[in-house]
């Protein structure tokens, strides 16, 4: 939008030219000049005009104009895209020389809302902007990990701790959602769902987040909207950007295990002949090691005003910090912008990469016999045992379930899986009168997928069926076109910015599946599918959606002070049932400009004061195709060893499943003082999702577990903050940035007003009923018993069955019965809700200090009074034998030892949830301190260079925690599907450790 | 000048708005819609098959029913404490309304019944013969009563469920079926199934005219309607032939999942396929060899057991060892770390138990998984010895004790005496052939006792116990498990499924829960 008033106004300015030139005679004389950045670039193109005549020229490469002018009234008008205009009297100067200003820096900074940008100053609604420097502040191999802490009202955490290409989770306001999911949108210039490119070629990445800001993405719009904007090129001289970092990683934390002889001794106390295998093994430094990434990107920047072009290379190349686990990735993004004539616009982007990450196994869903993981096998495995048998083969559990060593796991276990991905968009602006234009663009996406899993003879798995292979491929591929006319208009004190358009976009999913056991050899692996003679049943589907869409935004500006933005929806989606597939996203937002009002003019410090409220309705259509439709799935049944069809009844129809739609009230300030120095943003907000998409649970004789069905109502209030201080200015400077959020969950209705109970806990455990949906209270509460610490000699026991009844045993409280009192006796009754995943607050502060050449930031984040159930320490310190133990074992209680908070060693206890379990996981953290210098400009122009900087950064460097386990962020689970993205959280089991970094990188600009 | 592109805009406007105009009906592909699926017999079949997969998975015969029913009864209790506490409560007598057990065996009951359901309603409309069409009618109805009478006698009066349900509202305040109309239903849809099933099937694993009988036999005798217990047994034994059924020889090989076919005393089974975890999810995946098999053990190399049902020391030492089915039932010695290791030393093993267990599942469990989950066993839900105790016990209540009472019993004898030489003079002397002078009372105790210890751990004794309500005798003091909190006025009956009484007011928990 920008672009286009500047153009515009560039060429009225052209014709206006045009009409004068007849009175342009007069004595002429030469002006020469260069034209210049601000950091010294020689800026070609650039149009030099003499003010009130149509003589005018365009500075050639290196910035140089020779111009004629008349007498000394002349005066210079300068202008080029993405600068600020600049007239200059030339008086009797010869020589005009210019330094031009970045357009950036001006007041009116627009921000990129959907279909369009505004003027900040014209923003309703709710929107947070993150710059390019904090996106690539460190090198990450997402834009979503870089984000984290960087605007309010955001959480973001990595699915699983450091693993190379984890994901993150996302969430703005809090979880909309039960079962779809709560991740909002990202939209990547423009295109819904598009993936977003590597940090280095993101210029900058707006959060919205009120119903003002999201209203416009309708049915997709209920958990927020992430708008990324990526690199374009500029019209100007070529620039050649390298940047490139090599990163250094280590496991951050590792627990204290019994070792090898202390295990033994721990042992005996349960199987007095224990022998153990003599040996003394860390398994967690047997499966850790230093990670390594390195980054490259090369970028070619340039054109001149008719054809801008930028077109960038990464390489992204990780070795996890646990064996046998990395990732790479190359990719190519490119985008052109061409102005064909003086009403028509192209542009072209493509992006393509190729990833591919090694896996190990974390975060099991069961850790049974042969079925754990590597992190989790590293804590529970026999540290009294070696890697290998005298024989060679594997060691494997002694006690317990039977698992294969972690070593085992992470070398033998083969897991690949190759991503291509492919994605282009393409648009054409029309301008069709000075008011008017239209957008058309095309977009696709293909994203090509390939898993391939192995698991050899060697190892439990696949000993029983002489190796076990499975292979799987997906290919999406999603086509969007959206068409948009925008109406741009002022009159006197009105104007009007009016957006009307219409979007279809298609996406289809295929996938397929094959696999097979029992082969000649393990020498192949998954490439040797038909090496196998008893293959697992194959698996394919497709599936199709399709969302069409009309959308209509108005942005009525009065007096430049008094805004009202009006945005409405109506949308389409095939994944709905026939009765509802359509439905109307409308919402209204005012802004009051308080500091234009003359009675705010005596009020010199305040810089700016604009109030904003907002009101609307998004949705979520985020659950899977066909859903709606009555079904009969395919299982299969055995009968005499061959397998037969076998089909049982899987859903019902429901012919009025729609969106879930959540109402959002926002109101919130902007506040400036002391000209800029300190900048205030504060909101408060209230959302409530209702139809909440949920498989509500039928009663089970009807033969079918549940149906999807529009029930149940979930809110989400809050607060967030976000201050941004420049406390020193001149040639030392230091900037703070400091956000805090707020956000209470609470559920408001479920299906029957009943509680829904589900597992959180790995499969092995066999506990059930651990996490539970409850009205009035947070999605992801905890569910158990109340630990009352340990019973000593003489303490009345209380009755169970299962419980202990001995010193030395947990303790619990007996807080309910049957009739909802005390009854004197430990059964399931006596659990309740023991503990809340989300925090109270997040917070995060970022300071950036710059002297002369140097700049060093340092980035703080935090989270508070969020809670965590801790499997991997249950599992641990339960104290039955089954596995390893923690050095708390050593404390273990004994009829000598009473005076302990551990209880004593026994076979018969139960994995039993309890507040033992549940800690508190609030975390301040040193996420990013990072110094660097840049090289000054005289010293690099004798070596060709126009700007040089290196820096060196930590990661994680400091942790503030009083949490017991390996790390406050890591999670367990939550990625699996929607519903556990908003269900498991707070849960630690096997995940992979987080890092601490350390980086050194250049930023080389030739 | 701008005019005419302003024009050409507006049409590709709406040119690119109508082709895009296709409606957001949803086509699926590879999604079966039940109204439109079932067209042939063979539809139907794979209909039913989804009741019988049902039925053969860990949340139902593979393991949650399965092992509800062994660790109810006095034959077997918990072996490993440390066990989730759903498999104690049951042993113990301990159950809650929210116990985990019941809440993954009777939603899978019902599937397997919606399953049924929808391919009867199915069957109605194919184009096939009649014979054809009601045979599978009458399959569909054999798992139907099949479901219901195990339910019947867990729960009492329950949901009773023989139409398809398509809209989920009805649900909502469904009335409970009370015992003697779910009886009523079993009977007749029994009945109908025997009328029309073949008199075999491809497999044992599926209804045939032969099964129908000899499970409304049992019905019959649950029911105390001994004329036609004894009827309905007796045209089993009159059939045998026709059929296809006789006494197996070795009564080992009635538990060896390594052999290909079933044995032909097999009346109706649950056909287990081994080692496909990775392909079915739960379906047709059994964890019986698992949970009754040995912790350490390493006789196979898919690994230990996990002693999780094991019998009381009194189960064992009651038995008379000269009975080969003791031997064939009991593991007493195995292998650990590859040494021979007695009984009574296998807690020397983590969480390992130092008593006798169980040999008829994890002994020979054919192709399976890791710890011998997934096996290949094929359950026999009933063969043709406890046909012949039926009619024994049917006959006895109508006329005492008479001589063909005496013979079905001493079938069974003679064949637990068997050798396999082929020479009737090296056969076990032990167990002796039953004499005439019992009474009707003694002759009734002892087809009782030898009910236990011919189908010993084959998930039916527990219905015995209901059935002749010996819950005092089984769990009071002096007998095979006196530890328990046994309350008659409770706990011959299960609590039912919790989840479903809350959502459903009409119906009502079970006495004590």
């Amino acid at each position: 939008m920008n672009i286009f008033l500047t153009r515009n106004s560039r060429s009225l300015l052209g014709l206006l030219a045009m009409m004068m030139s007849c009175w342009a005679w007069a004595q002429q004389r030469t002006v020469t000049g260069t034209v210049t950045t601000t950091d010294g670039e020689e800026l070609p193109g650039v149009s030099v005009l003499v003010s009130g005549t149509t003589s005018g020229t365009i500075t050639d490469m290196d910035g140089n104009y020779t111009l004629s002018v008349e007498g000394d009234d002349a005066r210079l008008i300068f202008s080029f895209i993405g600068f600020e205009q600049k007239e200059v009297a030339v008086g009797s100067r010869s020589v005009v020389d210019v330094t031009m200003t970045d357009d950036l820096v001006s007041l009116d900074e627009v921000v990129v809302v959907g279909y369009g940008a505004v003027k900040k100053s014209d923003l309703t609604g709710s929107v947070s902007s993150v710059k390019a420097e904090e996106i690539a502040a460190f090198p990450a191999l997402s834009a979503v990990q870089t984000l984290q802490g960087r605007a309010a009202g955001v959480q973001i955490q990595s699915n699983n701790g450091g693993q190379p290409g984890a994901d993150y989770s996302i969430k703005i306001r809090g979880g909309t959602s039960i079962n779809a999911s709560s991740d909002p949108i990202r939209v990547v210039d423009g295109f819904v769902g598009a993936e977003m490119p590597p940090p280095e070629d993101i210029a900058s990445i707006e959060i919205l987040k009120d119903a003002s800001a999201t209203a416009i993405y309708g049915s997709r719009g209920a958990n927020g909207v992430i708008l990324i904007t990526t690199k374009r090129g500029k019209a100007g001289k070529t620039k050649i950007n390298f940047n490139s970092s090599y990163t250094t990683q280590s496991v951050l934390n590792e627990l204290d295990l019994l070792n090898g002889e202390e295990f033994g001794d721990y042992m005996r106390q349960l199987t007095p002949a224990y022998e153990g295998g003599g040996a003394n093994t860390n398994w967690q430094e047997e499966i850790y090691q230093t990670g390594i990434i390195a980054n490259n990107q090369l970028s070619i920047t340039g054109g001149n005003e008719n054809l801008r072009y930028y077109v960038s290379g990464t390489y992204f190349d990780q070795q996890g910090v646990v064996i046998g686990s990395g990732y790479n990735r190359y990719s190519v993004n490119s985008n052109m912008d061409i102005q064909a004539n003086d009403f028509l616009k192209l542009g072209v982007s493509l992006y393509g990469r190729r990833s591919t990450s090694e896996g190990v196994t974390t975060q099991e869903n069961s850790g049974g016999a042969g079925q754990a993981g590597v992190i989790s096998s590293a804590f529970r495995f026999n540290p009294d045992l070696g890697i290998y048998h005298p024989d060679g083969t594997y060691t494997t559990s002694t006690i317990g379930d039977e698992i294969d060593n972690p070593y085992a796991l992470a070398t033998a276990y083969e897991r690949e899986r190759v991503t291509d991905r492919f994605q282009t968009n393409n648009y054409a602006e029309v301008e069709i009168a000075d008011w008017l234009t239209f957008k058309s663009t095309l977009g696709l996406t293909y994203n090509n997928w390939r898993n391939g899993e192995y698991y050899p003879s060697s190892l439990i798995a696949g000993a029983s069926q002489n190796g076990l292979a499975e292979m799987e491929t997906m290919k999406q591929t999603s086509v969007l076109s959206e068409n948009y006319f925008t109406i741009n208009k002022t009159v006197g004190d009105h104007s009007l910015t009016w957006v009307n358009g219409y979007s279809y976009q298609h996406n289809q999913s295929e996938r397929f599946n094959a696999g097979n056991r029992q082969f000649i050899n393990d020498a192949a692996g998954y490439w040797g599918l038909g090496n196998g003679s008893d293959p697992l049943v194959p698996g394919s589907s497709i599936t199709e959606s399709v969302i069409k869409s009309y959308y209509s935004r108005a942005n009525y500006s009065f007096l430049n002070r008094y805004i009202l933005t009006m945005t409405a929806r109506y949308d389409g989606a095939s994944n709905f049932a026939a009765k509802n597939k359509w439905a109307f996203f409308p919402s209204a937002a005012l802004a009051w400009d308080m500091k234009g009002e003359s009675f705010l003019d005596p009020v010199d410090f305040i810089s700016q004061w604009k109030w904003r409220v907002s009101y609307g309705v998004t949705g979520n259509q985020a659950i899977g195709p066909y859903q709606s439709l009555a079904e009969l799935a395919s299982i299969y049944h055995s009968n005499g060893d061959q397998l037969q069809n076998a089909l049982k009844v899987d859903n019902l129809a429901n012919d009025q499943l729609t969106w879930e739609s959540t109402t959002q009230f926002d109101i919130g300030a902007d506040i400036g003082i002391y000209d800029g120095r300190v900048n205030l943003t504060v909101d408060y907000y209230r959302m409530e999702t209702q139809d909440l998409l949920v498989q509500r649970q039928l009663p089970s004789y009807v033969g079918v577990s549940s149906q999807w069905q529009n029930i149940g109502r979930l809110e989400n209030k809050g607060v967030e903050l976000s201050l941004n201080t420049r406390n020193f200015v001149g040639p030392f400077t230091w900037d703070t940035d400091f956000n805090i959020s707020f956000n209470r969950n609470k559920i408001l209705e479920l299906p029957d007003h009943a509680d829904e109970f589900y597992n959180s806990a790995p499969g092995h455990f066999l506990l059930s009923n651990t996490g539970i949906l409850r009205e009035g209270e947070a999605v992801g509460s905890f569910y158990g018993f109340i630990y009352d610490g340990i019973y000593q000699a003489g303490d009345e026991f209380l009755p169970g069955s299962g419980f202990e009844q001995e010193a030395g045993g947990e303790r619990f409280q007996d807080i309910s019965g049957p009739d909802g009192v005390p009854d004197g006796e430990l059964t399931n009754d006596d659990r309740t809700i023991i503990g809340n995943p989300n925090p109270d607050f997040i917070w995060s502060m970022n300071n950036t200090f710059t002297y002369k050449g140097f700049d060093l930031n340092v980035f703080f984040q935090g989270s508070q009074g969020n809670e965590m159930l801790n499997y991997t320490l249950m599992e641990l310190d339960i104290l039955t034998g089954q596995n390893n133990a923690t050095k708390a074992a050593l404390d273990a209680w004994t009829p000598t030892n009473p005076n302990t908070d551990v209880p004593k060693v026994t076979g018969t206890r139960s994995k039993r949830v309890s507040t033992r379990w549940v800690y508190d996981a609030s975390y301040i953290r040193l996420k990013n301190v990072a110094l660097g210098y840049t090289f000054p400009k005289a010293l690099l122009a004798k070596a060709k260079i126009s700007s040089l900087r290196m820096y060196v950064s930590a990661q994680n460097l400091l942790t503030f925690t009083e949490y017991p386990g390996l790390d406050p962020e890591v999670g367990y689970r939550n990625s699996n599907n929607s519903r556990n993205g908003n269900l498991m959280v707070g849960l630690d089991y096997g995940s992979y450790p987080n890092v601490r970094a350390f980086t050194f990188g250049i930023n080389l600009g030739l | 000048m701008k005019k005419q592109y302003s024009i050409f805009t507006l049409l590709a406007f709406l040119f690119i708005a109508s082709f895009s105009c296709e409606d957001l009906e949803e086509e699926p592909v590879g999604l079966l819609n039940p109204e439109a699926f079932y067209k042939t017999p063979s539809d139907v079949l794979v209909g039913l098959n989804g009741a019988y997969s049902a039925i053969a998975s860990e949340e139902f015969y593979g393991r949650k029913l399965s092992l509800s029913l062994l660790l109810r009864s006095d034959m077997v209790t918990i072996g490993d404490q440390g066990t989730s506490s759903r498999r104690i409560d049951v042993d113990q007598f301990n159950m809650s309304a929210d116990n985990g057990m019941v809440s993954k065996f009777w939603p899978k009951g019902y599937e397997a019944l919606a399953a049924v359901n929808y391919a009867v309603e199915g069957a109605a409309n194919i184009d096939a013969d009649e014979e054809v069409r009601k045979a599978l009618i009458a399959e569909g109805y054999f798992i139907r009563a099949f479901i219901h009478f195990h339910f019947v006698r867990l729960f009492g009066n329950i949901p009773y469920i023989d139409f398809p349900f398509k809209d989920p509202e009805l649900a909502y305040n469904l009335k409970e079926t009370n015992v003697d109309d779910v009886y009523a239903g079993i009977i007749a849809d029994l009945e109908y199934a025997k009328e029309w099933l073949p008199d075999q099937q491809n497999t044992r694993a599926r209804a045939s005219k032969g099964a129908a009988a000899a499970l409304l036999a049992s019905v019959q005798l649950t029911r105390g309607n001994w004329q036609a217990a004894y009827d309905e047994a007796k045209y089993v034994i009159d059939n045998a032939g026709a059929f296809g059924y006789a006494l197996e020889p070795d009564f080992q090989a009635l538990f060896d999942a390594s052999l290909p076919e079933s044995s032909p005393e097999v009346i109706f089974e649950i056909d287990f396929r081994g080692n496909d975890q990775d392909a079915g999810g739960n379906y047709s995946r059994d964890y019986m060899a698992s949970v009754t098999g040995i912790r350490g053990d390493s006789r196979h190399e898919t690994g230990e057991g996990w002693s999780v049902a094991v019998p009381s020391m009194e189960v064992y030492n009651s038995w008379d060892s000269r009975d080969y089915r003791k031997a064939v039932s009991f593991d007493t010695v195995t292998l650990i770390n590859d040494d021979t290791v007695h009984y009574s030393n296998w807690d020397q093993v983590p969480r390992g138990v130092a008593r006798p267990h169980i040999a008829k599942y994890f002994r020979y469990p054919g192709k399976s998984g890791i710890n011998a989950r997934d096996s290949d066993q094929d359950y026999p839900v009933i063969r043709y010895a406890e046909v012949l105790l039926i009619a024994a016990e049917a006959a006895n209540e109508l006329n005492g004790p008479t001589a063909e009472a005496i013979g079905f019993v001493n079938q069974v004898r003679e064949r637990a005496r068997r050798e396999l030489d082929g020479d009737a003079a090296t056969n076990n002397a032990y167990p002796e052939d039953v004499t005439t002078g019992q009474t009707q009372d003694s002759f009734r105790d002892l087809v009782l006792n030898e009910r236990r210890l011919e189908l010993a751990f084959e998930f039916g004794r527990w219905y015995d116990i209901v059935r002749r309500q010996l819950g005092e005798e089984s769990f009071g003091p002096g007998t095979l498990e006196p530890d328990n909190a046994f309350k008659a006025s409770r706990d011959y009956l299960f609590p039912k499924f919790a989840g479903d009484l809350d959502r459903n007011e009409n119906l009502k928990q079970n006495d004590g829960y």
